[in-house]
């Protein structure tokens, strides 16, 4: 099964400067599976292999590889996804590879004290390809899948009623990125120890007018 | 769904964004139930596994005198090998293997993620165990038969260990 | 886009009275409302039918209420 596509756009290839075209399809279907399986997984074990033989496999080396979701069985996550009404996926497909993944939830409960107990969309995962990301390869290739997977989960939330409530912990690396330049809410860390970030209706309607 | 974005604003905010990671999601978090997946050596990078299992040991160790077990017998009911159960009592270097601690948990109607923690097995961050695992065998004396004071302090780190999970 | 179905629903006065009131509450349209009742009954069965336990836990006295389902 493969999604429809919800639109084109581009992401910035950092090696050329100029602009790819790219599909935004939901739900993520067998292909994106594939492609994590066949492309993602294997660079991510091949990392790992290469760190034990350095002697340097640590939890801390592993964040800085960003390899935290090396474990991750997600051909199981998107195939729940299907199933459930409460879950959505979405993929963001460049070059025919899968660049980036997004699963969210849609009945979550927003935790900011102006919309508390108020429905949201949930971010429960925003990964992108082991090759765009910075702390995993020092030639990343694509920028850009956060700002798209970003603007998707707020038109979702509108679509759904939630006036573009959204919710997400962010990895530390992105922190800043959620707190300055998507606006959102910084609510602390939580009992996931990971930092809580949420965007009011205000804060959607300033990120969609910038 | 329809996006309410345009392509050309995307770009635009793609081209000025700053170039960093955006990820997000529950993989932090995730990392203490990897310890199936993750390489043997990164249990040694948790700072308390050493003392958590040397509490291990002594624990599986009261617990099978609570029982009135030799080692050979639970041995045979948990069907693992008697060498591995001397080691885990005697040696708080040594790294259990994952289904000896899987049927150790299910022989003794232990949580086994309570107990792959506490093995050194899962990586974790739980510093509640930590402590509680540190108490328990600091209090835990190696006496042939259990004292009830001992037996008292078995009980409750078994509870603690079933609620942590909860 | 998803093909939508049109049903009617017979609710009571309460029903219907908390109907209103959540939706205002939670700014739904009562199909959304219901929809998001849908999305939560069905996470919580599937849970329930995995074998799990769904409880609601005190933030401060870490008490926790087991959600019963009668079967």
């Amino acid at each position: 099964m493969s999604g429809s596509l919800i639109g084109t756009f581009d992401l910035l290839d950092r090696r050329t400067g100029k602009f790819v075209e790219a599909q935004l399809v939901s739900p993520a279907g067998s292909s994106n599976v594939a492609d994590i399986d066949g492309s993602w997984r294997p660079l991510m074990q091949a990392r790992i292999e290469q760190l034990r033989s350095e002697d340097r496999l640590t939890i801390g080396a592993l964040g800085e590889s960003e390899l935290q979701d090396a474990h991750w069985r997600w051909s199981e996550k998107i195939e729940m996804s299907s199933n459930r009404l409460d879950r959505q996926s979405f993929a963001i497909v460049t070059e025919g590879a899968t660049q980036g993944l997004m699963l969210v939830t849609t009945a979550g409960f927003a935790k900011e004290s102006s919309q508390h107990g108020k429905p949201l969309v949930m971010i429960d995962l925003l990964a992108t390809a082991p090759w765009n990301r910075r702390g995993f390869d020092a030639a990343p290739r694509f920028k850009g899948v956060g700002r798209i997977m970003m603007a998707a989960a707020i038109s979702l939330s509108v679509q759904e009623e939630f006036r573009g409530r959204v919710g997400l912990h962010a990895l530390p690396q992105a922190e800043a990125w959620y707190r300055d330049r998507v606006g959102m809410a910084d609510l602390g860390i939580d009992d996931t120890r990971m930092r809580y970030f949420e965007l009011t209706e205000d804060q959607a309607r300033a990120f969609l007018a910038q | 769904m329809e996006m309410l974005v345009s392509r050309d604003w995307l770009r635009r905010k793609i081209e000025s964004d700053p170039d960093t990671d955006n990820d997000a999601g529950w993989p932090i978090e995730a990392i203490e139930n990897i310890g199936m997946f993750l390489p043997s050596e990164l249990v040694s990078d948790a700072g308390n596994v050493v003392e958590l299992k040397h509490a291990f040991g002594v624990f599986i160790r009261q617990l099978r005198r609570r029982d009135q077990l030799s080692v050979e017998a639970l041995a045979e009911k948990a069907r693992v090998e008697a060498r591995e159960i001397r080691l885990i009592e005697l040696d708080p270097n040594y790294k259990p293997r994952p289904r000896t601690v899987h049927q150790l948990a299910e022989h003794f109607a232990m949580p086994p993620q309570a107990l792959m923690k506490l093995s050194g097995a899962t990586v974790t961050r739980d510093e509640a165990l930590q402590e509680e695992a540190q108490k328990f065998a600091a209090k835990s004396d190696d006496l042939s038969k259990l004292s009830r004071q001992e037996r008292q302090d078995l009980e409750g780190f078994v509870k603690f260990l079933v609620k942590s999970q909860k | 886009m998803v093909e939508k179905r049109t049903m009617t629903l017979n609710l009571s006065t309460q029903e219907m009275d908390l109907v209103d009131r959540l939706a205002d509450e939670k700014g739904l349209s009562k199909t959304a409302l219901v929809r998001q009742a849908l999305r939560l009954y069905q996470s919580i069965t599937d849970r329930i039918d995995r074998g799990e336990k769904v409880f609601f836990e005190h933030p401060a006295t870490k008490e926790k209420a087991e959600l019963m389902v009668l079967s």
